[in-house]
């Protein structure tokens, strides 16, 4: 993580939205790592005959003695996808056995990809919605590595409730609020669109509220997803409110609203 | 007094040396517009006010602050639209404005403000506006004068108001003065040079390096790290790779040159106004309010932007 560069933290059910091999890589290493510092079990899911670029677990087991050393003891499972996805449907069982044995909790890690050769897209969904309430239940973490999207694919969001990690940007969702963190450029709105896109049909309220007190930099087209992602949303009556932007997101933001206005779309501070 | 409703821009510069000159013409163009039903509006200096304050009685005139109006010079066209949209909402037949624009020190915003009253002539051109433009040709510098004189359709002195013979069709001015001379500081040794860019985020961050150690607040180098990116992925998206980026840094500005391989596009008054629809207008209209001076043109090297930004 670049300084400067805001973090929404590790812990919970995230996914990590298609980046270069290294980003990957790193982020994986990052999380994987804190696991193993706070002392919980780890469970991850990479399949044996995937090439070693992509098993990034197996690849650290392999090169880094510390790893290696927690998979000698226990400490990191790393299973196949049939073993691991029989394993994480009595999710409640292991994170249970897991604190008896003295760890501080669970963290697993998997592949949406991996998961289609184990179940349905329906019951894929069915996983998600079940992890993400598990992480909310339970000492338990889960991070999700997505694939580019094919054409067809549901939107990250759409299946993943927890958060969305992309490169320079995150996106997470707690107590009603979206909160949104580093970076939006051409690169990555496609992850705000669809954060938002799930925020505002699941909005239980007539406001959304966005917090982007951690977004380091909003290009137009950041702007434009607020707008279009939320458009619907408006139209029923819904207002956005934008929270806690920093004073170079509020310039441009000012300046974009100024021209391009937005019904329903307001600049506001938090109550705190 | 019966008069027809203004319904388009008026656009004149006076040209003076006195206080009193200024006053012969001022004066009668804000009381006209009064008896018509416009608003009068001063942006001006600080004297020029006072000099009208005091002629006119200063509860008959409203005054903007020159430190908000005229900051970047498409924000100060989208000020203007705002202002006359509002009053003649609220019931204005149009409004008058006496304009006395900072041109500050730099030569380089002296021309992105030369370009400005260009551009007004096609971005004000619908609105119920009149524009008397005060020019002081014994403090200004000679070029901003003969400028003047290019800009404006009408001249205003103290005994008469006259077309202006030497007005230049606007595109025409905005294309010449694109094309003037190179930078001084693009002679030297840049602080950043990338070939061939990929990595929006990587340049802003390098970017960020490369200027954090000059005089400029922390405000304006995230100001003008929009104004990069903005003009950056107009290259990356609209034009033909490879886009290369250089930045230099001097003692009282920072300047940055972005060419891509691409013939780009010929629109002298691309970014002046928001373009919702146009390819990358949005963008470009954002890049010239989050610098001081934003240049497009046609180069052997390809399509070049250079943007700069000052203390």
């Amino acid at each position: 993580v670049r300084p400067g560069f805001a973090d929404l933290g590790w812990d919970g059910h995230l996914a990590l939205l298609p980046g270069t091999r290294q980003w990957r890589r790193e982020r994986v290493t990052h999380w994987l790592r804190r696991g193993l510092d706070s002392g919980e079990a780890v469970v991850v899911c990479e399949a044996a005959d995937d090439l070693p670029a992509r098993s990034v677990v197996r690849v650290l087991e392999r090169d880094d003695a510390d790893v290696r050393a927690a998979g000698q003891d226990g400490r990191l499972r790393v299973l196949e996808p049939a073993e691991f996805f029989a394993l994480s449907q009595q999710i409640g069982e292991l994170v249970e056995q897991a604190l008896d044995e003295g760890y501080s909790g669970v963290r697993t890690c998997g592949e949406p990809r991996l998961a289609l050769t184990q179940m349905s897209e329906r019951e894929y969904e069915a996983f998600e919605q079940m992890l993400d309430r598990a992480c909310d239940a339970y000492p338990l973490s889960a991070l999700c590595q997505f694939d580019p999207p094919q054409e067809g694919d549901p939107e990250p969001a759409e299946v993943h409730f927890g958060g969305l990690r992309q490169r320079w940007l995150q996106t997470g969702f707690s107590g009603g609020v979206l909160h949104v963190a580093g970076e939006i450029d051409i690169t990555n709105d496609e992850v705000l669109r669809s954060a938002l896109h799930w925020a505002s049909r699941s909005a239980t309220t007539s406001q959304l509220r966005v917090d982007l007190s951690r977004l380091t930099h909003l290009a137009v087209t950041g702007w434009r997803a607020i707008r279009d992602s939320t458009q619907q949303f408006r139209e029923r009556g819904g207002r956005v409110l934008v929270l806690d932007t920093p004073p170079v997101v509020t310039r441009v933001l000012n300046v974009l609203m100024s021209e391009d206005r937005a019904e329903g779309v307001e600049l506001a501070r938090s109550v705190s | 007094v019966t008069s027809r409703a203004l319904t388009t821009f008026d656009h004149k510069a006076v040209l003076f040396t006195t206080p009193e000159e200024f006053l012969a013409a001022a004066v009668p163009f804000v009381q006209d517009g009064l008896s018509r039903g416009e608003v009068p509006v001063v942006a001006c200096s600080e004297p020029a006010t006072a000099w009208l304050a005091n002629a006119l009685g200063a509860d008959r005139v409203g005054m903007l602050p020159m430190s908000g109006i005229y900051r970047r010079p498409a924000g100060t066209i989208r000020r203007l639209q705002d202002l006359v949209e509002s009053e003649t909402a609220a019931g204005a037949r149009g409004v008058r404005v006496v304009a006395g624009i900072d041109f500050g020190d730099e030569p380089v915003v002296w021309a992105e403000w030369m370009r400005y009253e260009a551009v007004l002539n096609k971005a004000l051109a619908t609105y119920p506006l009149r524009s008397l433009c005060a020019y002081n040709t014994d403090r200004l510098p000679a070029e901003i004068v003969v400028a003047a004189r290019l800009t404006h359709p009408g001249l205003v002195t103290a005994t008469s108001t006259r077309v202006n013979p030497d007005y230049l069709d606007p595109a025409e001015f905005l294309r010449e003065s694109a094309q003037a001379g190179s930078h001084p500081l693009a002679e030297g040794r840049p602080a950043l040079h990338e070939s061939d860019v990929t990595d929006l985020s990587m340049l802003r961050w390098d970017v960020r390096l490369a200027v954090v150690a000059s005089t400029l607040s922390g405000e304006v180098i995230e100001e003008f790290i929009v104004a990069v990116n903005e003009v950056v992925t107009n290259a990356l998206v609209h034009g033909e790779h490879p886009v290369e980026v250089k930045l230099w840094t001097g003692p009282s500005e920072t300047l940055c040159e972005v060419v891509d391989g691409g013939s780009g596009f010929d629109d002298p008054f691309a970014g002046y106004e928001a373009a919702r629809r146009a390819a990358g207008g949005m963008g470009l209209w954002l890049a010239r309010q989050m610098c001081d001076h934003l240049a497009l043109a046609a180069t052997p090297s390809g399509f070049t932007v250079r943007l700069s930004i000052g203390e």
